[in-house]
């Protein structure tokens, strides 16, 4: 889920984070770069000032030891000895001092023996005084020093009596030593004619870093040494260099130390700045700078915090407002607000309750009018039901109909072949007994007339011969046998016999075709003809009985095919049904389709399903009408009946055309048909409900000169369950 | 008149056995009588016979045959011997199929089964006049 916010925490933290941050960050910016390059100025200003301390103090130490050459200088010239020489040396010397500052007193000491010979400004007390011990002696060499312009800087000494460091500049004058005092005021005076900002002062320190002069005077009188102070040790060692550290012993804070090493002297000048004195302008600059950021920053808050304050406030409006709305208070007045964007918005909300409003009272009004729109449509669905139920019914009355019509259809169809199948054997009959008729009206009385009128041993040979005759069941077939016909004209023509023709057909009617080769003698005879005639006459009726019988046996078969072919339409009943049997009462009433130019193989293994054999023959009959018609009665139907995992399998295949495979599944379709003007085309579909109807299958598969319909249906001891029931399919 | 037949011609054997009895019994030695079970056998007959000196007055056919539909046989029966006449003998009483056979020249009656012996003996008579 996604993270949400209230307005007000949003508009302040994205307020402060939008315009506080990158304001922050230029602001710390530009402090870190003020600071920087100030600190470099105030570096390049401290040193400038540091050196112009270095040169005055040079230029200071440079006309002391002036002064230190010139005493020399006459101090050799005079001779010592003569006093008014040595009254015009003191004053010449006190006259000369007076000029310069730096140096205090002048002192001529004794080489040898360190005794004070005399001193100017004079100090009586101290002429004689030993000095050997004095640190000013410390060092110091006078064989190493070179008579006259040398000179030589003491060590410092801190003098109790004047409260500060006392050095020496020394020079040789012959056996004398010329010492002059270093003024410590003097150095002061330099300092502090210097120009100093607040917490900056000045300091020097001798070449090791004891402290020569410094503004805090206990720094002197411990004699401090300062060369722990990185820029002071840097300047010993590099002539100038500055550093930031603290001093200690002073106090705790930074200072920035700017330190100048004298050429002449190895002292180390130096000059310190407290750092927060250093930076107190831009401490202020960054103090207002922060300051002004945090007012502003405030200022934003406050305002950010107001503004979304308001929005809170008109939001809480909308929200009442809206919530009234909800919950049905549609009267709820919303007080105009400060946002035209949320005035905007109440707007549409009003918008949206007017038009909630109106649809609840339309939907009030379709409430109270549904109940009853429900009644009248359940009514109207109700009446509906019952047209469609009666619709049903009939459209089952006419499906019944139509299966009946069809059947029926079929069945017209067939009677033009029943009719013909009929009248051959009637007309076969009809002929036989005209042929009777005339037996009994001519041919017998002539026969009788013939025997009663011939000999006794023409009698008997007549007798003998209609006895064998009589005997020689011979069948139609046989006598109409052109073979066997032509065989025996042929013999009796070549037995020189006349009328062969005739007596060929006696022969065969009497049965009597064996006679050329048991009796030749008789066709000697010269009445042989008309016995022949005779005995044909007689034995004749006896063919026509056969005709006759043959005619009946062949009508009752077509009678019988077509008493099973029908009494389906009464009979419902299931029982054990040899499917062979019904194919072949089928293949009967279809005989005159079929014996012209279909040949029938049968290949038979007996099956017996449990079915209403009436319906099951409906099939055997549409399968195999349709096939005679689809191979146009030409060729041959091979029908196979099998048993194949205790189903009977029969399997009906023509060698007519393929059935098209885009018309294959449409076959079994109610009212598809290829055939016009016969029947409307539920044959198929007849057949395939009365075979599931069995439980079974049929199946089509077709291909070019074989096309094969499969039906499969369970054998007779598997098929009790399906026994009185579901037979108005 | 010992050189005339006349050939029945049907697929079923009882029909040319009764039919040919009857005619014999009508007109006795008058002609001829043969048998024919199809179209095939019925042509090879008419040579033999030819063969033999005797003339094929009439044929007496049935119309639905194995083999050679009769119209068919009909027409190429008369394209040989135009001369030969010819009754149908049919069970079918397609209208179409009798209309057509009866444009074909040589066939001078159709008579429908079953016949009556009487109505077909005078077609006969009609056809084949004695003397």
């Amino acid at each position: 889920m996604k993270q949400t916010y209230r307005i007000k925490d949003f508009i302040v933290s994205r307020t402060v984070f939008i315009a506080g941050v990158p304001f922050a960050l230029i602001f710390f910016g530009v402090v870190a770069f003020s600071y920087a390059s100030f600190s470099n100025a105030e570096i390049q200003r401290q040193m400038l000032l540091t050196e112009t301390l270095a040169s005055e103090t040079f230029i200071h130490f440079s006309s002391a030891t002036d002064i230190m050459e010139t005493a020399s200088y006459y101090i050799q010239q005079a001779s010592l000895t003569r006093e008014d020489q040595k009254n015009s040396l003191f004053q010449y010397l006190s006259a000369m001092m007076k000029t310069n500052p730096v140096v205090s007193a002048l002192w001529l000491v004794h080489g040898e023996s360190g005794t004070v010979q005399f001193n100017i400004p004079s100090v009586p007390s101290a002429v004689g005084h030993d000095m050997k011990n004095s640190p000013i002696m410390n060092g110091l060499n006078m064989t190493a020093v070179q008579d006259g312009r040398t000179v030589q800087w003491s060590g410092v000494e801190f003098n109790d009596y004047y409260k500060g460091n006392y050095f020496a500049a020394r020079a040789r004058v012959g056996e004398f030593l010329l010492i002059g005092w270093f003024n410590p005021t003097s150095l002061i005076g330099i300092i502090a004619d210097q120009t100093w900002q607040k917490g900056q002062f000045g300091f020097v320190c001798d070449k090791d870093g004891q402290v020569i002069s410094h503004p805090d005077y206990r720094f002197i009188q411990n004699r401090k040494n300062l060369m722990d102070i990185p820029a002071v040790r840097g300047a010993a060692e590099n002539y100038k260099s500055h550093s930031f550290s603290q001093m200690k012993g002073i106090d705790e804070q930074n200072y920035l130390y700017t330190v100048v090493k004298d050429r002449n002297t190895g002292w180390l000048i130096g000059v310190a700045h407290a750092q927060k004195e250093l930076y107190s302008f831009v401490t202020w600059l960054i103090a207002g700078g922060a300051l002004s950021f945090l007012i502003a920053t405030a200022i934003i808050l406050i305002g950010s915090a107001n503004a979304s304050q308001h929005v809170a406030l008109a939001l809480n409006d909308l929200i009442s407002g809206t919530k009234a709305i909800a919950e049905g208070r549609y009267d709820t007045v919303v007080k105009s607000m400060e946002f035209d964007e949320f005035n905007m918005l109440m707007n549409s909300v009003r918008a949206m309750q007017n038009s909630v409003q109106d649809r609840e009272q339309k939907l009030q009004e379709i409430n109270s009018t549904l109940e009853t729109t429900i009644h009248t449509r359940t009514q109207e669905l109700e009446q509906a039901n019952r047209e469609l139920k009666s619709t049903l019914e009939e459209l089952s009355a006419t499906q019944e109909k139509m299966i009946n019509t069809e059947k029926l259809t079929a069945l017209g169809q067939l009677a033009a072949g029943i009719a013909h199948e009929l009248n051959t054997p009637l007309g076969a009959t009809i002929s036989a007994e005209s042929v009777l008729e005339q037996y009994f009206r001519q041919d017998l009385e002539h026969c009788l007339l013939f025997t009663s009128s011939t000999d006794e041993e023409t009698r008997n040979l007549f007798l003998s011969l209609y006895r064998s005759g009589l005997e020689k069941t011979s069948t139609t077939s046989t006598i109409i046998d052109r073979t066997v016909r032509k065989a025996l004209q042929t013999k009796l023509k070549e037995m020189g016999i006349s009328g062969h023709y005739r007596i060929t057909d006696y022969l065969i009617n009497s049965g009597l075709t064996d006679l050329p080769d048991t009796n030749p003698d008789f066709f000697l005879r010269s009445n042989h003809e008309e016995i022949l005639k005779e005995l044909n006459a007689v034995i004749i009726p006896l063919r026509m009985t056969t005709i006759i019988s043959e005619a009946a046996q062949k009508s009752v078969r077509v009678v019988q095919a077509l008493q099973n072919y029908l009494r389906q339409d009464s009979e419902e009943a299931y029982l054990s049904v040899k499917v062979e049997d019904g194919i072949e009462s089928v293949l009967t009433l279809l005989h005159n389709k079929l014996k012209h130019g279909v040949n029938v193989v049968r290949d038979y293994e007996g099956v017996t399903v449990y079915a209403a054999s009436h319906q099951i023959s409906q099939v055997w009959m549409n399968i195999i009408s349709n096939a005679a018609y689809a191979m146009d009665y030409k060729g041959t139907i091979r029908i196979a009946t099998k048993r194949e995992n205790n189903s009977a399998v029969i399997r009906i295949s023509n060698d007519g055309p393929e059935i098209p495979a885009e018309l294959q599944p449409k076959i079994f379709e109610p009212f598809f048909t290829t055939k016009k003007n016969e029947g409307m085309g539920l044959g198929l579909d007849i057949c395939k409900r009365i075979i599931e109807k069995h439980r079974g299958t049929i199946q089509v598969m077709s291909q070019p000169e074989n096309t094969v319909f499969t039906v499969t249906i369970p054998m007779a001891q598997e098929h009790i369950t399906a026994k009185g029931g579901d037979t108005n399919g | 008149m010992d050189n005339q037949a006349i050939l029945c011609v049907d697929d079923e054997a009882i029909i040319l056995m009764s039919l040919k009895r009857e005619l014999q019994t009508r007109f006795g030695d008058r002609f001829y009588y043969e048998t024919a079970l199809n179209a095939e056998e019925a042509l090879a007959t008419i040579s033999s016979l030819i063969e033999d000196g005797i003339n094929i007055i009439l044929i007496i056919s049935d119309w639905l045959m194995p083999g050679m539909k009769g119209d068919e046989f009909l027409e190429k029966v008369y394209s040989l011997h135009p001369d030969t006449n010819v009754i149908m003998i049919t069970g079918h009483a397609d209208k179409t199929a009798l209309e057509r056979v009866e444009q074909i020249p040589s066939v001078r009656g159709i008579v429908k089964k079953p016949w009556s012996s009487t109505e077909l003996a005078h077609l006969v008579e009609s056809v084949c006049p004695a003397g």
